[in-house]
């Protein structure tokens, strides 16, 4: 009942009656064709007809006094052999009488530039009426017109869209302008809205299909690094099926996730980091990675908060939509195939050194044990031992063997990674229906040995038009993926990279793979340290795998009520499935005691979305009032049981019975969010353009007193070349943008109380716990203001384009777990606390420097961005908030200093920077302070297109500038002596005429330093004294991220491209690691890397058919 | 447009009214509990004081290197090394580890049980507070200055606490137990914790005989620098019942067993760090004929018994083979080892000490023997061999000076109190005995104390970030933040 009469108001709202105009004018003999034009320039009345009509010369006399049009074409009816038709939007369409009603049937082909052989799935549409047709495959069309001289609006995405009167013909061929070039991009905005680009007060890129399925990154969103200004997109070389870091304008919450939201068909999905630390873990991968590219349509990056705020809380971090592809009206079934090969090869190793062998001093290890075999402690193990010249030896085993270096680990354990995929999809559709169902098997092999992923994904959508005014479109996905051996990362024995790094340069892989375990099934290895494992033990004793199942649903229904006003239903689910499982051998010290253990987790996740919307649409005039209401209900539910065996029984048996001893666990958690949300656009003759977004969301977490938060934007767009009349051949579209938004956020489950927890035990004694983490019983959402302006130029027909956005963001109140002090026996309580300012500029130029008639088309995209990060409060009395620390630095937020300031201990230095040298030759330590930045000065991104008939070819530079990572690793390969930089000196302190001398000068008279030591002190004075200066390098790249080499066979049936990403650098300032070699995808994991897998190259050949 | 408002408020009205109830019961969790006993808090404190992770890492890398009873491999020898870098990492794990576990549980069954608690009962109170004592003790003895009285109340809303002297610790303590020990002498085991002490079953009698041993050990450690307190204190002890007897000590039993609860805690520890044993322990027993030289250290691949130096250098340590130095043996890391906060030797020993100096009844050198019988007895070492070193070893009685005397206690304690390594630590710090010698390079390593050994450990990071204020106020009274900075009762030279 409430529904109705809210429609009723709305009605009432925006009747209003048509004035009516009225002309005068004063024609004596003039050709009809002038009158036309006298008549348009008065009154705004445009005539549209054929130059063939014979009576278009004919002499006209006309005098008339305040007279309306209909008057007037009445007039020229009855001096004509003329029938006037009065259309929408001040249009006369003037048709000879005799013709009038002569019903037919129109045919033609829809082509475009590029597109010469048809364009499919164009909208063709009688203009004034609903009834259109869409072009097949061939891009074909044949419409049924009442009579032939209406006119036929044809319309695709991606194209301008086209007006031509039929003036009597019956075949209509079109050609099509892409508006690649043009402003004019239809894209997709919030709430699976399509607009024009030009009407929108906020940034918004989108990338089509033909992007995201041809660059065949396993994870889609990898193939938007560099194409979007402001997206940073880290891939973390962990494994396949790895997440990927990815920030939208700087990170906005300082302990929370930064991650946008990801949208897929209007269904919002759950989207976290993959998982591993400092201290090891595995990358689990992330939502993004189960997507299939094939069936990505587009995707649409909504920056800004303005953008986002119709998605509430969550679009605080900007909002990423995807959308689908959907069956298309055609003839017969279309089918296409699909088949994809991609080789992957380590990209970046550090550089070994192959001189010296295991040992210290340049003395190999003495001999003890039973066989005698080298010590196996430190310093022993470290490769600052004898030249290696062939002498003999006892190697790790006990066995003779001439010393020698074994060259490069890294290059001799990874194997050549793959990719195979294969999808076949099939679709079709007629006027009122399409349907479109794709079946995708991957098949992919890591570049760690026994790293495999399968993934299957059945995808299926369907439209239906049922009657005029009911419409549904329903989708179903079925992803199952099954992951063996995801790597294991960082300071971890587990992590195969650690022993790599840091093995003596005479020891050999093959020795290792040869001698894993001994009769006592105990791990073999030449050290005692248990961080450094043998690889291949943990290859074949250290597992785990996971199979995961994904089910995304949508169904969505339309129900036009009358012709501006409709209401949409929709209700999604994005439901997974895990099961992950893994298992250590008993054999290895540092697990269980030598006994082995494994651990298994089965947990499923479901986030379901309902929403309402109705819309309601209406022009008077030159005005344009769109207003959607609606209201959107979440769930989210997770549940999740673990069992972990210790002590195992009987070998390769992995089932928890087999374990002496195990604890099982249990998560169950719950979420709800109802939200209301009003969004309206009114806009002025296509020059003034204002978006409102008015949102209320109601959050389960939060305290029942504050659990309502509200946030709005308003979104301000002005096409000012079209408004001032600037000559169209110079600037040929010019706009001014402006938005400011408010969104809030709330919290995760069971925050706000404090709880016990009861421990499983099997002693007598009862126990419980009590979590680390205080409640905060009056928390507050968190809210971010921001603002942000910008312009939209296109010069010389839109064949230069340049968008340029400024922002600012400011987050408050913000929601995390302050750290307290230990001694309060609490370690973080929840709180609204601190404020993070995040300003930046985006800058976008799109060129089209040449386009030759022969069909030589050269198109350059330039991206280039910059954000600021400024934490401007913490909270109380605290110093610093620590977000991640790691051996002899910690990445901090202190007051007016960016966000993830890299601090570590500095030498010790004079007033201008020298290092002081002691009295023996060494550094010593300095301050701690701040060394480095995370954040990267600016990036960019240069695309290169080149189109030449049916071949194209394309490359991405991607460009970061500054920011800083910490090589953890490069700190130990030269601590372990096996890294090139480590040979400094060496030669010379063995011969005696010398050693390594650091630079700097002497502490006691000021003189340079000229004290040689003994290189192998130089590393691990830096050790031991923890200086972090030396592995604090700038992460500054240039970087060939794509390119692309395409051949389209004329018959346009089939497509064969090869691709290449991430294949070398330009320019690079960290030697020995890819300056994208964080461990995790979190905040801040890329600015540490740790023993962190080599990077990879990647080359592949796809194949596209269509039938 | 205000009839619109009214129209949309409508709307959503109808959407949404009556969700507050259904959030709440979404919002509740069914993973834990909001209410709890206070029981079950109570058996994991003691649980957690005794074989927690605190005391696990008291005892390694730190008492037992800085002890001079263990030398440790890779990482761990940088502490035994006499380096300090370990702010944001052992020094802050250990830290940690007493207020996250012990001292959290137990100031939660503080605030249930005390006076006004919602589960008042002054024995449960009483027994709580004796918990909280070992471990704020234990915090003095390695930090200094902590947060006592205001420590562990985050739940309270006090989340900058004040940090106490540790003087005003341990004269807390020392009152404080005074009253506390009547209160469990008489305590009626009704009101204790029946099914819920896995430290002494709810035997009351016990409880009390362990707090006055502890009240005894804390006075004489305050003794040189307050005598007049910890006199008195002492004699007080002296006159109340104190650990005598093997099952009235402080501890936990083990079992041979693969699973977390039961077996020794220390195992695992050792089984991924491998620790040597000390010369100095070693060369202590071999020179004494102590038959528990047997018992402790394991002979090398040779059948000798050999130590290795605490702190040696890079350059002198490859001249060691590592695998010819003595490993513990099973009664010290074994899965069955049993782990030891207060034996009756110990406090045998301390009542000899008392005796010496004419503190405390009794005569000082029957009271050694007793120490010494009491820690055989411990250790299982075979009545012949007992009667052989009482009856016939140089060292059964105290001889010499009381200066020589004391050292020869001092020792013995040093001995006894393994593998309560943090105790050793600390008692050498009070006595100076055994003496451990000022390190020279180039055999040793100087570590930043010029080669003497560390008085204390550094303060955490995050305390000194969080907690700053009252972090400096601490270090202005006690002194500045490093590991040569004495604490209140390290006063003798």
């Amino acid at each position: 009942m409430k529904v109705r009469i809210l429609l009723l108001s709305f009605l009432f709202f925006t009747s209003v009656a048509f004035a009516q105009e009225s002309i005068s004018l004063n024609i004596k003999k003039s050709p009809l064709q002038e009158v036309f034009k006298t008549i348009q320039k008065k009154s705004g009345y445009r005539f549209f007809y054929n130059e063939d009509l014979v009576d278009i010369n004919k002499q006209i006399h006309l005098s008339v006094k305040n007279t309306s049009i209909e008057k007037i074409v009445g007039e020229l009816e009855g001096q004509t052999n003329l029938t006037f038709r009065l259309m929408e939007d001040k249009l006369i369409v003037v048709v000879p009488s005799d013709e009038v009603q002569q019903s037919g049937v129109v045919t033609g082909k829809v082509t475009s530039k590029t597109e010469t052989m048809g364009l499919p799935g164009v909208n063709v549409v009688i203009k004034g009426t609903t009834t259109g047709v869409i072009t097949d495959i061939d891009g074909n069309y044949r419409i049924e017109v009442p009579d032939k001289y209406v006119i036929l609006q044809f319309s695709f995405i991606g194209f301008e869209s086209y007006e031509i009167g039929v003036s009597g013909r019956e075949k209509v061929d079109v050609v099509l302008k892409e508006n690649t070039e043009s402003i004019d991009e239809v894209v997709v905005t919030a709430l699976n809205i399509q607009r024009n680009k030009s009407s929108l007060g906020y940034s918004v890129t989108q990338i089509g299909s033909e992007e995201i399925s041809k660059a065949k990154e396993n994870n889609p969103i990898n193939s938007l690094a560099g194409k979007v200004a402001g997206l940073q997109i880290t891939k973390a070389p962990t494994g396949v099926d790895g997440s990927s870091r990815v920030v939208l304008r700087g990170v906005s919450s300082m302990l929370g996730n930064n991650r946008p939201l990801f949208v897929i068909d209007g269904i919002p999905m759950e989207s976290s980091y993959g998982g591993g630390n400092r201290w090891g873990g595995t990358d689990g991968g992330d939502a993004l990675s189960d997507l299939n590219p094939e069936d990505i349509e587009s995707m649409s990056v909504l920056k800004g908060a303005g953008a986002a705020a119709a998605y509430g809380s969550r679009g605080a971090n900007g909002v990423i939509i995807i959308t689908t592809k959907k069956g298309k009206n055609r003839q017969g079934i279309g089918v296409s195939v699909s088949s994809g090969f991609t080789v992957e090869t380590p990209m970046v190793t550090p550089d070994f050194q192959n001189e010296y062998a295991q040992g210290v001093f340049g003395r190999y290890p003495t001999l003890d044990g039973d066989p005698p075999t080298p010590l196996k402690d430190y310093p022993w193990v470290w490769s600052y031992g004898p030249k290696m010249e062939g002498q003999t030896e006892v190697n790790w085993m006990g066995v003779e063997e001439p010393l020698t270096p074994q060259g490069d680990p890294y290059r001799e354990f990874f194997r050549t990674g793959s990719t195979f995929t294969n999808t076949v999809a099939f679709n079709g559709g007629s006027e009122t229906s399409s349907f479109r169902a794709s079946v995708t098997s991957q098949n992919s092999k890591g570049i760690m040995p026994n790293n495999d992923l399968k993934r299957q994904t059945i995808n299926l959508r369907g439209t239906s038009q049922l009657g005029e005014k009911f419409g549904i479109d329903a989708k179903l996905t079925y992803i199952r993926s099954v992951v063996e051996n995801r790597p294991y990362l960082a300071e971890s024995g587990a992590n195969i990279v650690m022993a790599l790094g840091i093995m003596p340069r005479n020891i050999s892989l093959e020795s290792l793979k040869n001698n894993t375990s001994d009769e006592h099934g105990n791990i073999m290895k030449w050290n005692t340290d248990n961080t450094f494992s043998n690889p291949y033990w943990i290859l074949e004793h250290k597992r785990n795998n996971d199979e995961k199942h994904r089910i995304q649903a949508m169904f969505q229904m339309k129900y036009d009520i009358f012709d501006n006003l409709s209401l949409m239903g929709r209700t999604g689910f994005d439901f997974s499935n895990k099961k992950y499982r893994s298992s250590e051998d008993p054999g290895n010290p540092n697990v269980e005691k030598s006994n082995g253990r494994m651990s298994q987790n089965m947990s499923n996740g479901i986030e379901w979305n309902t929403d309402v919307l109705m819309a309601y649409d209406k022009q008077f005039e030159k005005f344009n009032f769109n207003l959607s209401l609606g209201g959107n209900y979440r769930y989210n539910e997770n549940f999740s049981m673990s069992q972990n065996g210790y002590a195992m029984r009987i070998p390769d048996f992995y089932h928890i019975s087999n374990y002496k001893g195990y604890s099982t666990g249990e998560w169950y958690s719950k979420k709800a969010v109802y939200s209301a949300y009003l969004l309206g656009t009114f806009s002025y003759n296509n020059l003034v353009y204002l978006d409102v977004t008015a949102r209320n969301d109601w959050s389960s977490t939060l305290p029942l007193e504050n659990n309502s938060y509200f946030y709005h934007s308003e979104n301000l767009s002005f096409l000012f070349s079209d408004a001032f009349n600037i000559n169209k051949n110079i600037l040929t579209k010019g706009k001014l943008r402006a938005s400011f938004a408010k969104v809030g956020n709330d919290t995760s489950p069971y925050q706000i109380e404090q709880y016990y927890n009861i421990s499983q035990t099997q002693t007598e004694f009862p126990q419980a716990s009590i979590g680390g983490q205080l409640p905060y019983y009056d928390l507050k959402p968190e809210e971010t203001r921001s603002w942000e302006i910008g312009t939209n130029l296109g010069f010389f027909k839109n064949r230069l384009i340049l968008d340029v956005a400024y922002y600012y963001s400011m987050s408050d109140n913000q929601i995390m777990n302050v750290s307290l002090a230990p001694s309060t026996a609490y370690s973080t309580k929840k709180m609204n606390a601190g404020k993070l300012q995040n300003t930046g500029l985006e800058i976008q130029v799109n060129g089209n420097p040449v386009s030759m008639k022969n069909g030589f088309n050269w198109d350059v995209i330039v991206t280039w961005s910059k954000n600021n990060s400024v934490v401007k409060a913490l909270y109380g009395d605290i110093q610093y908030l620590s977000l991640a620390d790691e051996f002899h630095m910690a990445i901090e937020a202190h007051v007016d200093q960016p966000y993830g300031i890299i601090y570590a201990l500095d030498y010790k230095r004079d007033a201008f920077g020298n290092k002081l040298i002691d009295k023996n030759g060494f550094s010593q330590t300095g301050e701690w302070k701040a060394m480095g930045d995370l954040n990267p000065d600016w990036m960019a991104g240069i695309t290169n297109q080149f189109r030449y008939k049916d071949f194209s070819m394309s490359f991405l530079i991607d460009i970061q500038k500054g920011g800083d990572i910490y090589s953890w690793g490069k700190a130990y390969r030269a601590l372990f002596g096996t890294s090139t930089e480590t040979l400094e000196g060496r030669a010379e302190w063995y011969a005696g005429t010398g050693g390594y001398i650091e630079e700097g000068i002497k502490e006691s008279n000021g003189q340079p330093n000229d004290i040689p030591i003994q290189p192998v002190y130089r590393w691990y004075n830096l050790y031991n004294k923890q200086i972090g200066t030396e592995w604090i390098m700038k992460a500054t790249n240039v970087r060939m991220r794509e390119m692309v080499l395409g051949y389209t066979i004329p018959s346009k049936w089939l497509n064969i491209s090869l691709v290449g990403r991430n294949l070398f650098f330009f320019y690079k300032a960290i030697d020995h690691v890819d300056p994208e070699s964080g461990f995790s995808s979190g905040n801040t994991g890329s600015a540490i890397e740790h023993m962190s897998l080599p990077s990879t190259s990647s080359y592949g050949l796809s194949l596209k058919l269509n039938f | 447009m205000k009839t619109k408002n009214l129209y949309i408020a409508l709307f959503l009205l109808l959407l949404f009214s009556s969700c507050d109830d259904k959030f709440a019961e979404i919002n509740k969790n069914p993973n834990a509990v909001t209410e709890i006993e206070d029981g079950y808090l109570f058996s994991n404190t003691v649980l957690n004081t005794i074989r927690g992770a605190n005391n696990t890492r008291l005892q390694f890398p730190f008492g037992s290197q800085l002890g001079h009873y263990y030398v440790g491999q890779n990482n761990s020898m940088f502490i035994d090394r006499y380096y300090d870098h370990f702010t944001g990492a052992e020094y802050k794990d250990l830290f940690e580890s007493f207020y996250y576990s012990p001292i959290r549980l137990v100031s939660e069954v503080m605030r249930f049980t005390k006076p006004g608690g919602k589960n008042e009962n002054e024995v449960r109170y009483a027994m709580a507070r004796v918990v909280a004592y070992i471990n704020y003790a234990r915090l003095a003895d390695s930090f200094g200055s902590v947060p006592f009285h205001e420590g562990g109340l985050g739940q309270e809303g006090i989340l900058y606490p004040k940090y106490d002297s540790v003087e005003t610790i341990y004269k807390d303590i020392i009152s404080s137990l005074k009253e506390i020990i009547p209160i469990l002498q008489n305590g009626d085991p009704e009101m204790g914790y029946k099914l819920e002490d896995p430290l002494y079953n709810n035997d009351l009698k016990k409880w009390a005989r362990f707090a006055n041993s502890l009240r005894l050990r804390l006075a004489i450690r305050a003794r040189f620098v307050d005598p007049n307190f910890a006199n008195q204190a002492i004699a007080e002890c002296l006159a109340l019942p104190l650990i005598e007897e093997l099952n009235q000590a402080a501890g936990g039993e083990n079992e041979d067993s693969d699973l977390h609860e039961m077996g020794n805690p220390m195992y695992g520890h050792w089984q991924g760090w491998r620790w040597k044993m000390s010369e100095k322990f070693v060369e202590t027993l071999k020179s004494t004929e102590d038959p528990r030289l047997y018992v402790f250290v394991k002979p090398n691949t040779k059948g000798e018994y050999l130590g290795i130096p605490n702190g040696l250098s890079d350059t002198e340590l490859p001249n060691w083979v590592w695998s010819e130095v003595s490993d513990p043996t099973d009664s010290l890391v074994g899965k069955a080892a049993s782990i030891t906060e207060m034996s009756a030797a110990e406090i045998w020993l301390l009542r000899a000490e008392a005796a010496l100096y004419n503190i405390g009844p009794g005569d000082a050198n029957e009271l050694y023997r007793k120490g010494i019988e009491k820690s055989f007895e411990q250790w299982k070492v075979t009545q012949e061999q007992v009667d052989e070193y009482l009856d016939n070893a140089e060292y059964a009685n105290l001889h010499g000076t009381q200066e020589q005397q004391f050292e020869q206690i001092c020792t013995q304690l040093w001995i006894a109190v393994n593998p309560n390594a943090h105790e050793g630590w600390a008692n050498i710090r009070r006595t100076g005995y055994p003496k451990i010698a000022q390190r020279t390079e180039p055999k040793f390593s100087l570590g930043v104390t010029n080669g003497i050994l560390p008085s204390r450990l550094r303060y955490p990071s995050s305390e000194v970030n969080i907690n700053n204020k009252n972090y400096q106020a601490a270090i202005e009274e006690q002194g500045p933040d490093l590991i040569t900075t004495h604490l209140w009762w390290d006063v003798r030279d």
